[in-house]
């Protein structure tokens, strides 16, 4: 069985992007389009990894990722940035948030699936 | 959207970030202050940069780098406000990204390029330090200034501040473009005769277009009153002694360095001279001096 990977974007083009490539992968993937749908969506169970960005409107991604390790079920859920961003600073502020790891854009597809396959496992 | 193609997607989804951007500008040029629309910009902005450089809009991620950037200074930040002037850049920048988008080889045009000086902290190979932190950027972030400031004139003391404010830096004068010295002027006065040979005539004589009467040939506006500008007011202040005969620019130098905030006796300030037209740097200035506005006296 596919594992399910919840992406969160509110780029329609880049969450596209990452629903192709994870396909590619086998992997089944679930949309959001800001970090307040994610959460509504994570809350709904069967995620198996999140991959957010960090920039969003209505909540970003930190604030997402405080709430979902609020949840029990999201405790050791893996969650994963994959954003523009690349001050030390934020990914200082994402990892004391939750944060699994951090993926700069542009990413390359390559690139993408081994850090999943990584964290999930083959 | 299953099967659509993500570069697709990437041009209807700039489009409508355009429009989110404008009307965010709009909206802020009434309210200047409000956080949300310039959250907004910013996350535009981003979102244009970042799914840009992702989809080989590489033209539309460096360009809207820098638009970005200030917009994150005034969001994120606070650093600097969204005022008048940056959200009317702001707006031409807007075009110029469309126009990237469109044609990724559309040339920038020189007026949106100017205007973004003073928006960025520095060139991107030297950011701007934070504060407390001093950085020496030996006269790489002249790219940013040099180009755009020092040309035109305007503002090139203020620049010299925010250079000396970074660190150590140093000052290369571009000498391959200066002028041969027999060369005449627009008014038809060699170039350096003015400030040379102590000739207050030519410094003041009209010229022919309606550009400023100091000998320095610069652009200043209060040329239209014919009043000298501060510049030639600097030159006047030069003590009127006969320029040594090998040292053509020896002369022009004091009045550039008091000009650029760096007095003649400030005990860091070193000079070198060479021809002007021998092809090689004719003068390096080092200078720590900060401004004096900025809480420290200047040598």
């Amino acid at each position: 069985m596919s594992k399910t990977i919840l992406s969160v974007d509110d780029s329609a083009s880049v969450l596209q992007m990452v629903k192709l490539t994870l396909a590619g992968g086998g992997y089944t993937v679930v949309q959001a389009a800001n970090g307040a749908d994610g959460l509504v969506k994570a809350r709904g169970g069967g995620i198996d990894m999140v991959l957010t960005d960090l920039n969003m409107p209505v909540m970003n991604g930190i604030a997402m990722i405080r709430e979902l390790r609020k949840l029990p079920q999201c405790t050791g859920l893996p969650i994963i940035f994959l954003t523009t961003e690349s001050a030390a600073s934020m990914k200082q502020e994402a990892k004391a948030a939750g944060a699994t790891g951090w993926i700069t854009k542009p990413f390359q597809q390559d690139q993408l699936l081994a850090v999943i396959r990584k964290v999930l496992g083959p | 959207m299953s099967g659509a193609d993500p570069v697709q997607i990437y041009r209807q989804e700039a489009a409508e970030l355009l429009e989110q951007l404008e009307q965010a500008l709009l909206d802020l040029e009434r309210d200047p202050g409000e956080a949300d629309l310039i959250n907004t910009a910013f996350r535009a902005l981003h979102t244009l940069k970042g799914s840009g450089a992702m989809f080989g809009f590489d033209a539309v991620a460096e360009f809207t780098h820098h638009v970005e950037t200030a917009f994150d200074r005034a969001s994120r930040n606070g650093e600097v406000a969204a005022s008048v002037p940056l959200i009317e850049v702001a707006l031409a920048a807007k075009d110029q990204i469309r126009r990237l988008i469109e044609q990724p080889t559309a040339p920038i045009r020189p007026r949106v390029r100017r205007s973004w000086t003073g928006w960025e902290p520095s060139c991107r190979a030297h950011p701007m330090p934070r504060h407390g932190m001093r950085r020496s950027c030996h006269g790489a972030c002249t790219s940013a200034c040099r180009t755009t400031r020092w040309r035109w004139g305007r503002t090139r003391c203020c620049c010299s501040m925010n250079c000396a404010r970074w660190g150590t830096c140093a000052v290369v004068a571009a000498v391959t473009a200066v002028p041969p010295l027999e060369a005449p002027g627009s008014d038809g006065v060699p170039y350096w005769l003015g400030r040379h040979t102590g000739d207050r005539a030519a410094a003041v004589r009209p010229s022919s277009r309606s550009s400023c009467s100091c000998s320095t040939r610069c652009n200043s506006t209060s040329s239209r009153s014919r009043a000298p500008c501060r510049r030639s007011r600097n030159v006047a202040a030069v003590p009127n002694v006969p320029a040594p005969p090998n040292l053509p620019v020896a002369r022009g130098v004091p009045g550039a360095r008091r000009r650029s905030g760096v007095p003649a006796n400030a005990p860091e300030a070193k000079l070198a001279l060479a021809s002007p037209r021998a092809g090689t740097a004719a003068m390096s200035v080092t200078s720590q001096q900060q401004h004096p506005r900025a809480g420290r006296t200047p040598g």
